[in-house]
């Protein structure tokens, strides 16, 4: 995705300014480099920057080179890219926590978080050293942030976060950066995850380095994310239900095919299991022999033959039969969801269904869901056997603007109240808010922020619809249970612990709320047990107890029961499939034991209780946030085969009187065990170190480029930046000079710097330019061959300012003192230009592989350049660009696009087209013209949209996607009259062409594209010429 | 000694055998590491060389005025000991992993990948003598009675004429076992091979008979030592296991770390045995009993086999540092930290250390007074 936004973004760069473009990742996804050739501006420019700055960032660092590189364009010209913005909401106050391997960032109010991930960290390092024999001699950058919200604000990872990152380890600088979620158990498991990742990585450099190999080799990512997952901790319950699903739905991929499956989280766990098999097989040491073994070959196979001493293919079938050996014998006895539930929405990804009868009578249920790219609130009306009446209907639309920024899709339950108020939760800027949206009104009717909450999860109403419970995370990082009093507007919390209670459901009658917490002896493996919390005493009771994950409570309408999924843990540690269960309450315990209290868990004084629980599913792989409505009937999520879909259970009461499973708990025997993982204190194992920016060198690289108009160019670039990669410094140097004595004349340097740390980002530098130029765009050079000299030396400076992800505002200046010379034209000029624009930037647009498939984007901008010491230039400039993408079904989008230019003044350059970036029947850069306008109009849709599916050899050949477009083009760009034609820059006269072609997506990220058409000139005149066109790029 | 060109290797010396000479891992067939020249602290850095690439467990061979290591990236590496001058080098497939073996003027080169799985090569002449092709090396190679003994990565263990390298006997280890480790050779001549899935075995050498055989359940990753009649087997589950030469009954084990702790291979001096381990021990035990007698804890995991000398011990680790504790005391004598890791086991005398370590170096290090008499 990030490659996507910042490929299509810098396709722009190259259709306005003809940037030679390649992106080639370098390791898995978290850093790269973007790599650029501007020869049309004005002199050889190469740009190699981490991927990092190709992100809402991307706009300062390219807009500052390319300002550098064109300092005869004015400002005006130069930054025309959209991308959305990542917005440093916190100046976070950052820290430094050493400890005996690790430097911990983390900021104060997290403090005793990085504390214990001080201690995850040291902990890992002892087993991770025995385990790959292996010991770091550098200390290990650790980036903690206490909420994924948080995380998702920094700057050390390209693009956008989404929900379920759990970290990342960059190569570049050796950081690794890890969120809390609220779950210490996860935090560790994460921390160690990481640390797999840290130390094959070293390990594996160290054994190519020994061997004098080139360190660029990589090993498959299953191998990577498999045996970091495994090394990480016992298999959980989430590897139990994606490999039960993967082989009860046949999607299970064999060890040969999982290029397939490339970076899914089935690709993790299906990993994570051939490491187990590995090591069961084989031996657990040859695991590391494999690491060990790593430069015999760039052929992992043939590294895991020689590792095994077995052949691959024998590798891969025995994989198979140990692993369907140990799910096979099950399935005679399993339940298909798709067989025994009616599907109510089963299209894209769809979760936390909830259920309203209006006042009408009308029964719909409401569940967040991704049909298209953008997660939304969903509404589906039924019929009165809950056979849906229509398809589902976006009710909220999510991702399209900055209050219903993002939706928690997997993570974040709805509540309707008995009077139809919809409480459900979105990111909005810094934080998470609850939305009210009147059901019966059909308006949103309130939105409730709280200034310390930043993660929100799952509102629940009470009763009477005065207090929406829910769970938080603070920026302590853990995550609490609070009431919100609405008339009041009081927050009060109910839990304040470092357990994580989560999924709060209210009672109906208001005594009670339920929620999930790993409070339990077993919470730090963990599990989580149902617990319910008094709401007149604060006591929290035990529902369920033992080595089990239950999730999402939610009461019966009568309040006699609690449904919810669990996943339960066997004597060998294996977790079952996540069934829906249902714990009876219709009665209280004898005497309650009581077995915390807020904040204190007390001494359990009470005799034993027991409480019956009974299994009601005995599903495949797995069920979630199951919910029992007044009509007796069971709505949950199902999961089968990869995709979630909404289904519903009829007559949920005899399903619980007749259950598949039944247990009687014994609550006396949950133990009053609080537990807490160790921390490394501050001032005790770990000592306070100083936060330092550690400027440091990312990349360094030299190129040397041969053109027919500029000869031979040579260059350099060094790129440093910060520990937080927030403070960026570049240096270019390089020289166009063609004979040694022109060395020195012809040297052109520029110094600048990129600060992101705020919410504006600030980019400024200096720079001198000297040599040939090759510009279409000048206005007195030469039509045919536009080459001069020209020598410059000036400075810019940009803000830009992010008023939301999807907006923001930017302004430039640059000051450039020039002096140019066409000799053939014998024009001499020198002048002292000011440049100053103001631009506004929208783009909401959802990007898919091959290009933007949603949304709209849009830039506006105005500029004034004048010549402040000679007054030999003076000209303003107008810009707009609108382009929007109108999806017509699921896989078809029209995108329309509407562009305007207008230079006007003395000296005005000129704005130029032509190529397959815009008008794609005439050569690049064949219009040129003071003012222009454009517009194209694409249908794109599918032709093979999944070759794994539909058309295996492609896909073994590389291709991701093929995808066609129907498109017309229409161009017209003109001097002093509009319709004065002049034939050698295409100007006065409307060009245009209509045709078709086809989007061939290789590896992801490369996208080669091959137009034919018609052209069209003479004001649409038939010209009876066709064309093709070959190029690559993302769609406009 | 006359210095091939490039690609070549001669050592005029080689064949003189000197009693200080190493002419394998440890410079002895038992690999009890024990050595017999003493070292007065603190050493002082005499040269280091940079040969270009890493080294596999084994110690660097000394040989006359030479000393030899094979390399990770195939070459065999000859370097003056006085002055750390490059005498010589060749290239003998892709990686030198395990142990070379000279025998009188001949080196026998394991290879783990390359055309040639191992070779014989005259040292003098400068020429190969014979090579086979078949499975990768990992180990090291031995003789005894004039048969050339090794073990392959596909766990396949072979007796070859020394002369001519026509294969003698061979069998496969019946456990799946891989050959990660050197054999020993005993006292009687014959030899003792460990599997990585645990299983030792005794052979005669001259046909390949075995003469008994233990199945310790333990993977075996680092190179058995021999003392007195006890076998001493490192493995990487923590625990350390000593057998009778004999017969191979288990005469003691001792748990030395939890089960993913890697130990190094041995060193013995009579009653004391030296091992260290991943999770940053180095141990002195007896041998006869496995008692622990005193223990350093570390920061860094130890890597490196110990050299004992008669008041010292001496072990690398992979924080880049090198330890010298006094044996009586325990205490640490002396340290100095390298330019990387210390990996492969060091070559001592008089008064000399060599030390392997990362990235690609051979360290010389040297007492700065007289040393003490060497013992016997």
């Amino acid at each position: 995705m990030d490659g996507r936004i910042c490929s299509g973004d810098v396709s722009f760069y190259r259709e306005r300014y003809g940037l030679g473009i390649s992106f080639y990742p370098r390791g898995s996804g978290n850093a790269g480099v973007f790599s650029a050739w501007h020869r049309s501006g004005t002199y050889f420019l190469m740009i190699d920057v981490p991927v990092n700055c190709m992100t809402g960032q991307l706009k300062h660092l390219v807009t500052t080179l390319l300002v550098c590189a064109m300092p005869l364009c004015v400002v005006a010209q130069t930054s025309f890219h959209f991308g959305y913005n990542k917005i440093q909401y916190e100046d976070f106050d950052w820290k430094v926590m050493e400890t005996e391997h690790f430097d911990i960032y983390y900021y104060p109010e997290m403090l005793e978080l990085a504390e214990k991930g001080a201690f995850f960290a040291e902990e890992a390092y002892g087993e991770l050293q025995n385990r790959f024999n292996f010991s770091l001699n550098h200390r290990v950058p650790l980036i903690f942030y206490s909420s994924n919200l948080h995380f998702k604000q920094t700057n050390l990872t390209p693009g956008f976060i989404p929900d379920n990152v759990g970290g990342f380890f960059e190569f570049t600088k050796g950081r690794v950066v890890i969120p809390a979620n609220g779950n210490l158990h996860r935090f560790r498991r994460v921390v160690r995850h990481e640390l797999v990742h840290v130390f094959m990585f070293n390990k594996a450099s160290r054994v190519m380095l020994d061997h004098r190999k080139p360190r660029g080799r990589q090993m498959p990512l299953w191998f990577t994310e498999g045996l970091a997952e495994y090394w990480s901790g016992e298999p959980d319950h989430q590897h139990e239900l994606v490999l039960r699903d993967a082989l009860y739905s046949n999607q299970f991929v064999p060890m040969e095919s999982l290029f397939r499956i490339y970076g899914t989280f089935t690709m993790y766990k299906e990993g994570e299991a051939i490491c187990r098999f590995l090591a069961e097989t084989y031996g657990e040491d040859k695991l590391l022999q494999i690491v060990e073994n790593f430069w015999i070959s760039p052929n992992f196979s043939q590294i895991l033959e020689i590792t095994m001493q077995d052949s691959f293919a024998n590798i891969s079938h025995k994989f198979n039969v140990w692993l369907k050996m140990q799910y096979y014998p099950e399935l005679p006895d399993l339940e298909v969801p798709s067989i025994i539930a009616g599907g109510l929405s089963s299209k894209g990804f769809n979760a936390k269904p909830t259920f309203y009868r209006s006042a009408n009578g009308e029964r719909s249920v409401y569940f967040v869901g991704n049909h298209s790219g953008f997660s939304s609130v969903f509404k589906i009306d039924l019929d009165d056997d809950y056979r849906p009446l229509s398809k589902p209907e976006i009710l909220v639309e999510g991702g399209r603007n900055e209050k219903f920024e993002a939706f928690h899709l997997f993570e974040s339950r709805l509540s309707i109240s008995s009077g139809g108020k919809l409480a459900f939760v979105t990111q909005s800027g810094k934080n998470d808010v609850i939305h009210v949206y009147d059901l019966e009104k059909n308006r949103l009717e309130a939105t409730y922020r709280f200034e310390n909450l930043i993660a929100v999860y799952s509102p629940t109403w009470s009763p009477d619809a005065t207090r929406i419970a829910f769970a938080s995370i603070d920026e302590s990082g853990y995550s609490d249970l609070y009431v919100y009093h609405i008339e009041e507007q009081q927050l009060q919390r109910l839990t304040h612990d470092s357990y994580d209670d989560r999924d709060p459901s209210w009672s109906p009658d208001g005594t009670r709320i339920a929620f999930i917490s790993d409070r339990t002896p077993f919470g730090k493996e963990g599990s989580y047990n149902v617990f319910t919390y008094g709401v007149s005493d604060g006591r929290i009771q035990y529902v369920t107890h033992g080595k089990r994950v239950d999730f999402a409570p939610s009461w019966s309408p009568d309040g006699d029961w609690l449904i919810f999924s669990s996943s339960t843990q066997d004597s060998t540690g294996r977790f079952s499939a996540q069934d829906i269960w249902v714990a009876d309450m219709s009665y209280d315990l004898g005497i309650p034991p009581a077995l915390a209290s807020v904040g204190n868990m007390s001494a359990p004084d009470e005799p034993p209780a027991w409480r019956s629980l009974r299994r009601i599913t005995e599903v495949t792989s797995g069920t979630y946030d199951p919910v029992w409505t007044p009509d007796n009937r069971i709505l949950f999520t199902a999961i089968e085969g990869l995709q979630f879909s909404i289904r519903q259970l009829p007559n949920a009461d005899s399903l619980v009187a007749t259950p598949r499973f039944e247990e009687y708990t014994d609550l006396a025997q949950a133990e009053n065990a609080t537990w807490e993982y160790e921390s490394i204190k501050l001032g005790e194992g770990a000592h306070d170190g100083i936060f330092k920016k550690k400027i440091k060198l990312d990349l360094a690289q030299g190129a040397i480029s041969q053109s027919p108009v500029l000869g031979t160019t040579g260059g350099l670039v060094l790129a440093f930046s910060d520990i937080m990669s927030n403070d960026r410094f570049f240096i270019t140097l390089f020289n166009t000079g063609q004979i040694q004595g022109r060395f020195f004349q012809d040297i052109s340097l520029q110094l600048s710097r990129v600060q992101l740390h705020k919410r504006a980002n600030i980019s400024y530098g200096i720079y001198r330019y000297a040599g040939l130029r090759y510009d279409v765009s000048d206005p007195d050079a030469n039509i045919s061959i536009p080459r001069f000299r020209e020598t410059n030396y000036g400075g810019f400076g940009g803000v830009s300012y992010p008023i939301s992800k999807f907006r923001r505002i930017e302004f430039s200046t640059s000051l450039n003192w020039s002096q140019k010379q066409i000799v053939d034209q014998g024009i001499q000029r020198d002048a002292l230009l000011l440049s100053n624009s103001i631009s506004i930037v929208h783009d909401n647009a959802l990007y898919w592989i091959n290009g933007p498939i949603g949304g709209w984007r849009a830039r506006l901008m105005a500029a004034y350049t004048t010549d402040i010491w000679y007054s030999n230039v003076s000209y303003y400039s107008l810009f707009g660009d609108v382009r929007i993408y109108t999806r017509l079904s699921r896989g078809i989008t029209l995108a329309s696009r509407f562009m305007v230019g207008i230079n006007n003044g003395r000296e005005a350059r000129l704005w130029v087209m032509g190529g397959s970036w815009d008008l794609r029947s005439v050569g690049l850069f064949d219009i040129r013209g003071r003012k222009i306008w454009f517009t194209s109009q694409e249908l794109r849709f599918p032709v093979v949209p999944a070759p794994a599916i539909h058309a295996p050899l492609l896909e073994v050949l590389g291709v991701s996607y093929l995808g066609g477009a129907l498109f017309v083009d229409a161009a017209h760009a003109w001097n002093d009259g509009y319709n004065t034609v002049q034939p050698e820059i295409f100007a006065g006269e409307t060009i245009g062409a209509a045709g078709a072609g086809l989007r061939l997506n290789m590896f992801g990220v490369l996208v080669l594209r091959w137009d034919i058409g018609y052209r069209y000139r003479q004001t649409f005149k038939f010209s009876k010429r066709n064309f093709s066109r070959f190029f690559f790029g993302y769609n406009f | 000694m006359s210095v091939g060109g490039c690609g070549s290797l001669k050592v005029d010396t080689i064949s003189v055998v000197t009693q200080d000479d190493w002419r394998e891992d440890s410079g002895t067939p038992s690999r009890d590491r024990v050595v017999s020249t003493e070292f007065s602290f603190p050493l002082e850095k005499a040269w280091h060389i940079n040969v270009g690439a890493a080294f596999g467990p084994s110690s660097p061979l000394l040989v006359g005025p030479t000393l030899i290591v094979g390399t990770r990236r195939g070459d065999l590496y000859a370097v003056g000991t006085e002055r750390g001058e490059k005498v010589g080098s060749k290239r003998f497939g892709e990686a030198i992993e395990g142990n070379i073996l000279i025998e009188r003027e001949v080196v026998y080169i394991p290879s783990f990948t390359g055309k040639e799985n191992m070779t014989a090569y005259d040292l003098t002449e400068g020429k190969k003598l014979w090579a086979v092709q078949g499975v990768p090396f990992k180990a090291g190679l031995v003789s005894s009675k004039n048969v050339l003994v090794g073990v392959d990565i596909g766990g396949v263990i072979w007796g070859r004429n020394l002369t001519s390298g026509e294969e003698l006997w061979s069998f496969k280890m019946e456990d799946g076992s891989s050959g990660q480790t050197t054999p020993l050779v005993l006292a009687d001549g014959s030899i003792v091979v460990a599997g990585d899935q645990g299983l030792v075995i005794a052979l005669d050498p001259e046909n390949g008979t075995i003469l008994w055989s233990t199945a310790l359940d333990e993977p075996v990753y680092a190179s058995p030592s021999a003392s007195g009649d006890l076998i001493f087997v490192p493995t990487t589950t923590g625990v350390l296991l000593a057998l009778h030469q004999k017969n191979g009954l288990l005469i003691w084990h001792t748990r030395l770390g939890h089960d993913e702790v890697k130990l190094t291979s041995a060193g013995i001096d009579r009653q004391d045995l030296y091992v260290g381990t991943s999770d940053g021990q180095f141990l002195s035990l007896n041998a006869f009993t496995g008692e622990i007698q005193w223990r350093f804890d570390g920061p860094h995991s130890f890597s490196s086999p110990p050299l004992i000398t008669r008041k010292y011990v001496l072990v690398g680790t992979l924080g880049r540092k090198l330890y010298a504790f006094d044996r009586v005391t325990a205490r640490l004598t002396w340290e100095t930290e390298l330019d990387g890791r210390i990996k492969s086991a060091m070559a001592a005398r008089n008064g000399e250390l060599f030390v392997l370590a990362e990235p690609r170096h051979i360290y010389k290090f040297k007492s700065r007074e007289v040393p003490d008499e060497a013992i016997d």
